[in-house]
């Protein structure tokens, strides 16, 4: 057992509470004041103790960083591949690698790359572990599509579709007219069962769309088929608040810093961040380190957000989009002891520097 | 034209410990600082509350060369031929690209705006101040101001996929040393020619461009990370090159021999997944430890690939890694200022020096939510918070 004592607890909404959490294993299993227990005791006096931090969508750990050209992440064989899931390309050595616990990650999420339509099934995994079972927080968390460029550049070389955006649109709306018309036959078809689970609004939609153009169609979509949608990157997705709010759809924003996407897309950052009062949202990297999330959360703070609201959308908030929130995302009871501990607010001071993560139980310490 | 800044708190890089005053702007240099300065001027910033520092300066960086959604305008790597020594960036440096203004929204005000790596020997970068003036050429500090070079995986990847040498780690050092052989073979001729046109060797572009390194008008500026920093120096040493190491992941195993060569270390930037080989210890940690070391570091972000700004984020990382705020701030000021032989004119608060100053809410490195209110150029606002998108110059 672990005991965490006289630590300042943020729950959500910045509601803090100086007080003892008892972890057995890897879960919490008692919050309260003057716990007492025979346990391994981590004295967080004048400490900050944070949710673990969830990194919600990215490559990295399913990329295969050790060949850069043969990446694991990025199936695009063909543009439709709704039935591969990215529990196969995990490899833990590389999650490792990354040093996630330095800024207080403790999950993430695994998610296939940009080049294929319907680029495959994504999960949520602790940034430790042996094996992607073992890591695995949910491994049925939603479909993963791209409606960027990046599909349309990738096959239009072959001459075959799609090689425009009406294109992409249409091979959708195809693929999931099929899909609700798919007799209970028993037909061996993987590729549409997914997509069934989704018409079924039982697995979401998560749809990497940056301008609002391709948000629209994406929402023109949702409207049609009733999916539940999650898009992320959605650099100008201010412009469409009303119906991302009319669809309950919410927001991974993409890496506000890497590849200066943020100016390219002419980004209202004052106005993407103020969405957050309104509508689910979640910070995110693209394909950068995993510095981009808590830059982009720095960044959000300089543009007016409040600094607990920040933590929150990197913790409770991504959790809830996810579905996970019931395991991950708050300190509480029976939830994942997934924890981040720091001298001070880091979204407050960089003099605040973090002082011990814990990943489902495993206790990570900075020199 | 003159502008007086008042009542800002004064953080001036020169070593002295920040003070509340004034700073006065004349003809685009400063020509009075002090607390309550009794001097009129055609424009005057009430500073109350807000912090001073000289415009940071970012010492690598490709903007208006590199465009990240648009690979049609990415006219920063001829990777035509790994040996480009003439190729200048300013020739085709887009100042009317839409990142200039990031750079203005960040606070920096002068940029070393450099050739990508692509090849191993990649072209002639230049320094310029990042806005203030519609045509690029009146903004150059110098150009050239140094002959760029790569190690690793870029020129590797480029010309290896192509089955072209440099394809190894050992050939782009042989590419690199035979084109330095031939221009100072080439300048020997010329001097033994001694202006006889007949005796002169055929002119040649790029032995030209690497003869300025040779002959000790420009430095190197090396773009390299682990082991590969090593056999930069042995480069630097081998032709008696000033030299400057670009990026330096994983700098923390060498710091003997980076010490001991004593090039300035341009750091960063971090931000970036872990992989295996030079994909490793991109880390902020490291300029603490090259401080330490004894070498002149600063922080730089590679915009577009990474926003201006982030400058001073990693500063800020810088400082929870354990490195002195003051410290932090002149890795954005006057450490690149002086590692770009520019620190006459920029770098620091100086009667004298160029009036280029950022004005921050709160304290930039420290507070989170410090962000630039104002971007002033030589005496001339060129970004004010909350006047909009696409109103700076």
């Amino acid at each position: 057992m672990i005991l965490i004592k006289h630590g300042n607890v943020h729950f959500p909404k910045g509601k803090t509470e100086k007080a003892d959490i008892l972890i057995e294993q890897s879960k919490i299993i008692k919050i309260g004041d003057h716990i007492s227990a025979d346990a391994m005791v981590i004295n967080a006096k004048d400490c900050e103790v944070f949710p673990g931090f969830i990194l919600p969508t990215t490559s990295v750990g399913i990329y295969n960083y050790a060949d850069l050209r043969h990446t694991d992440s990025d199936e695009k064989s063909n543009p439709v591949n709704a039935d591969l899931h990215v529990k196969y390309s995990l490899d833990p050595v590389e999650v490792k690698l990354q040093g996630y616990e330095r800024h207080g990650i403790t999950a993430f999420g695994a998610i296939p790359n940009d080049s294929a339509l319907i680029a495959g099934q994504m999960g949520v995994y602790h940034t430790n572990g042996r094996t992607a079972s073992e890591m695995a927080i949910s491994e049925n968390v939603a479909l993963k599509v791209n409606f960027l460029p990046s599909v349309k550049r990738t096959f239009s070389p072959r001459s075959m579709a799609p090689m425009t955006r009406m294109g992409m649109a249409a091979i959708l709306r195809k693929e999931f007219q099929k899909a609700a018309l798919k007799k209970e036959d028993g037909a061996y078809d993987p590729s549409g069962d997914i997509l069934r689970r989704v018409l079924d609004r039982e697995l979401p939609l998560l749809c990497n769309a940056r301008e609002n153009f391709e948000i629209e169609t994406m929402l023109d979509l949702q409207n049609e088929f009733g999916f539940r949608l999650i898009l992320m990157g959605a650099y100008q997705a201010e412009r469409s608040l009303e119906k991302l709010k009319k669809a309950n759809s919410s927001v991974i924003l993409g890496d506000l810093l890497d590849s200066s996407y943020a100016t390219y897309y002419q980004a209202d950052i004052p106005a993407l961040v103020g969405m957050a009062q309104q509508i689910p949202m979640a910070f995110s990297n693209n394909g950068s380190g995993f510095e981009g999330m808590l830059w982009s959360a720095e960044k959000a703070v300089r543009n007016g957000l409040d600094p607990d609201k920040a933590v929150d959308m990197m913790t409770i908030q991504t959790a809830e989009i996810l579905g996970i929130s019931d395991k991950v995302g708050s300190i509480d009871v029976g939830k994942y002891a997934d924890l981040s501990i720091w001298n001070g607010h880091p979204l407050k001071t960089y003099n605040a520097q973090i002082h011990t993560c814990i990943t489902a139980g495993e206790v990570w310490r900075a020199e | 034209m003159t502008m007086l800044i008042k009542h800002a708190i004064i953080y001036d890089m020169e070593g002295n410990p920040p003070y509340k005053g004034d700073i006065y702007i004349e003809n685009g240099r400063i020509a009075q600082m002090g607390p309550a300065l009794t001097v009129c001027a055609d424009e005057v910033i009430e500073a109350e509350g807000l912090t001073a520092l000289p415009g940071l300066v970012d010492a690598h960086s490709h903007l208006g060369g590199f465009n990240m959604v648009n690979v049609d305008e990415c006219d920063f790597n001829e990777m035509t031929d790994p040996v480009t020594p003439d190729v200048r960036a300013l020739d085709a440096c887009n100042i009317h690209d839409q990142c200039f203004m990031d750079a203005c929204k960040g606070g920096v005000t002068t940029m070393c705006v450099t050739p990508g790596s692509g090849n191993a020997i990649c072209g002639l970068a230049f320094i310029a101040k990042t806005a203030g003036k519609t045509d690029i050429h009146d903004l150059v500090l110098r150009n050239p101001s140094a002959l760029k070079l790569a190690f690793g995986m870029n020129p590797i990847g480029v010309y290896g996929s192509k089955n072209q040498a440099p394809m190894t780690r050992m050939g782009v050092i042989k590419v690199m040393r035979d084109a330095f052989n031939q221009a100072k073979i080439y300048m020997e001729k010329k001097e033994a020619a001694d202006g006889d046109p007949l005796m002169m060797p055929e002119f040649n572009p790029k032995l030209e461009a690497i003869s300025l390194a040779l002959s000790h008008q420009i430095p190197l500026k090396i773009h390299c990370e682990q082991f590969d920093m090593l056999t930069a120096i042995e480069l630097a040493k081998e032709f008696d090159c000033e030299y400057t190491i670009e990026h330096a992941w994983g700098s923390e195993f060498f710091l003997p021999e980076l010490a001991a060569g004593g090039g300035a270390i341009n750091y960063g930037p971090v931000g970036v997944p872990t992989g295996y080989g030079e994909l490793t210890h991109a880390s902020i940690a490291e300029v603490k430890m090259l401080e330490e070391a004894g070498l002149l570091v600063s922080i730089i972000t590679d915009s577009p690939i990474t926003m201006p700004e982030l400058i001073y984020i990693q500063a800020g990382e810088a400082v929870r890694r354990g490195v002195a705020h003051e410290n932090a701030l002149k890795m954005i000021t006057i450490n690149p200022a002086k590692a770009l032989h520019v620190d006459d004119r920029v770098g620091s608060l100086k009667i004298g020096k160029d009036g280029d100053v950022v004005l921050f809410t709160g304290m930039p490195a420290m507070d989170v939510a410090a962000n630039v209110k104002y971007t002033i150029i030589e005496g001339k606002v060129v970004y004010k918070q909350g006047e909009g998108y696409g109103k700076c110059e």
